[in-house]
């Protein structure tokens, strides 16, 4: 019943849009009668309900604030279409890129100076492990363990003038790179290793050059255990050579 | 009629043409603002929201298509949901509480509903049968236009047309009496 006077109702609310009398129209179903009537007359009253008032302030302001957006978009985009919207999502990629690089820069470069138990230090490590893993050929990678020696040498200069102590783990570590750096040297072609021989060689002295500043400031007890690093250290240079 | 100027305004704002665009906003105005004025609180919220319809609409004139109203209604519907969203909710009144603002002769009033009775009488309807009656009977929109912005077929939108007034019959009976 119902399904069938929502039809009605239907059919009745198109004939008085098209202009029919609406007691015309109801009297056609005079099954649905007291029903039609009830509804569109709540049709009606809702039809010639007043409209609520307007503020013009309000309105005012509102179009201003349209006529401000359309002002800025106009600015921003010259052609008002969606295509040059794109420049800007690159410009702010490329800003936001430039921000992160320059982060990461400077991060790096603070963290360059940084000897064991700073704060940076690991990140100093990590540096230098990607740089090793990223050194594709045998000479690169000798190379890249040599710079890692070289670091800790100055690292072991610089705890040593700031305790007084020798830390015998970058020592060690010195020692390791060394040994590192033969292997990969020795792996790398004739023409390569004629190349970088001179640069490593360079650098092995100035890392023995360092242990030996030390020697004469080093305890009697360390004393010993340094003059048998730098005499393996000196074993590497003579293999290089 | 009205829809040709709207037309016209509308293809020639698309154009950046500024006065078009005042004139187009002039003309619908009235009819955004009732979209909101019966659904929110105060008039304040819904002068807020409208203007929030006009921004929006210079921000993506450029790339409207098919029918300008049924795209302008879905617009504040969106804008409506992240209204009630802010907000929570409202309410859904119960017919005890709304009915004492119910006149009882509203049909012959000489004067017709003010806007606060159709608030009122709204009020009882859930916000999909608010919408259909509101943008069918007050702004005078097609089924097929509502049934656009609602993403609902015709049949649903006469569905929900149809049990709207019945609730709104039933409560006027009791109301009114037998």
């Amino acid at each position: 019943m119902s399904r069938s006077l929502q039809q009605i109702f239907d059919l009745c609310l198109e004939k008085i849009r098209e202009g029919n009398d609406r007691e015309k129209v109801i009297s056609q179903y005079p099954e649905y009668e007291r029903e039609l009537r009830e509804l569109l007359s709540i049709v009606a009253g809702i039809e010639k309900s007043v409209k609520p008032d307007i503020f013009e302030l309000a309105r005012q302001r509102c179009f201003a604030r349209m006529e401000a957006e359309f002002d800025r978009r106009q600015s921003l985009i010259p052609g008002f279409r969606p295509i040059f919207r794109f420049p800007q999502i690159l410009l702010r990629t490329a800003a936001v890129t430039a921000v992160a690089v320059v982060f990461i820069f400077s991060l790096v470069k603070f963290s360059a100076g940084t000897i064991p138990g700073d704060r940076f230090y690991p990140l100093k490590i990590l540096i230098e492990r990607m740089r090793c893993c990223t050194a594709f050929t045998p000479e690169k990678k000798a190379w890249a363990y040599c710079c890692c020696a070289e670091c800790r040498a100055a690292e072991l200069e610089k705890v040593f003038a700031r305790t007084g102590h020798l830390d015998f783990v970058l020592v060690q570590r010195i020692l390791q790179k060394q040994s590192f750096v033969l292997d990969e040297f020795n792996r790398a072609e004739k023409t390569d290793q004629d190349y970088f021989r001179e640069r490593i060689v360079a650098s092995f002295m100035s890392q023995i050059k360092t242990m030996e500043g030390v020697l004469p400031q080093v305890a009697e007890k360390d004393k010993q255990a340094l003059v048998d690093s730098l005499f393996l250290s000196r074993k590497h240079l003579s293999a290089l050579k | 009629m009205r829809e040709e100027i709207i037309k016209e305004y509308l293809e020639k704002a698309k154009k950046k043409d500024k006065k078009a665009l005042a004139k187009l906003a002039k003309e619908i105005y009235p009819s955004v603002f009732r979209f909101f004025y019966y659904r929110t609180s105060t008039r304040e919220d819904a002068e807020d929201l409208t203007s929030e319809v006009f921004v929006r609409i210079v921000r993506s004139l450029y790339g409207q298509k098919g029918n300008f109203l049924s795209w302008l209604f879905t617009i504040a519907r969106n804008i409506l949901v992240d209204y009630y969203r802010k907000k929570g909710r409202l309410k859904e009144i119960s017919l005890e509480k709304v009915e004492p603002f119910i006149p009882d002769t509203w049909e012959r009033r000489p004067t017709g509903l003010s806007p606060e009775d159709i608030k009122e009488m709204t009020a009882i309807l859930t916000e999909e049968q608010k919408t259909v009656v509101l943008l069918k009977f007050v702004e005078g929109l097609s089924n097929d236009d509502i049934s656009q912005i609602m993403h609902k077929s015709v049949e649903a939108v006469k569905g929900l047309q149809f049990r709207a007034l019945t609730t709104l019959r039933k409560f006027y009976k009791k109301r009114l009496g037998p």
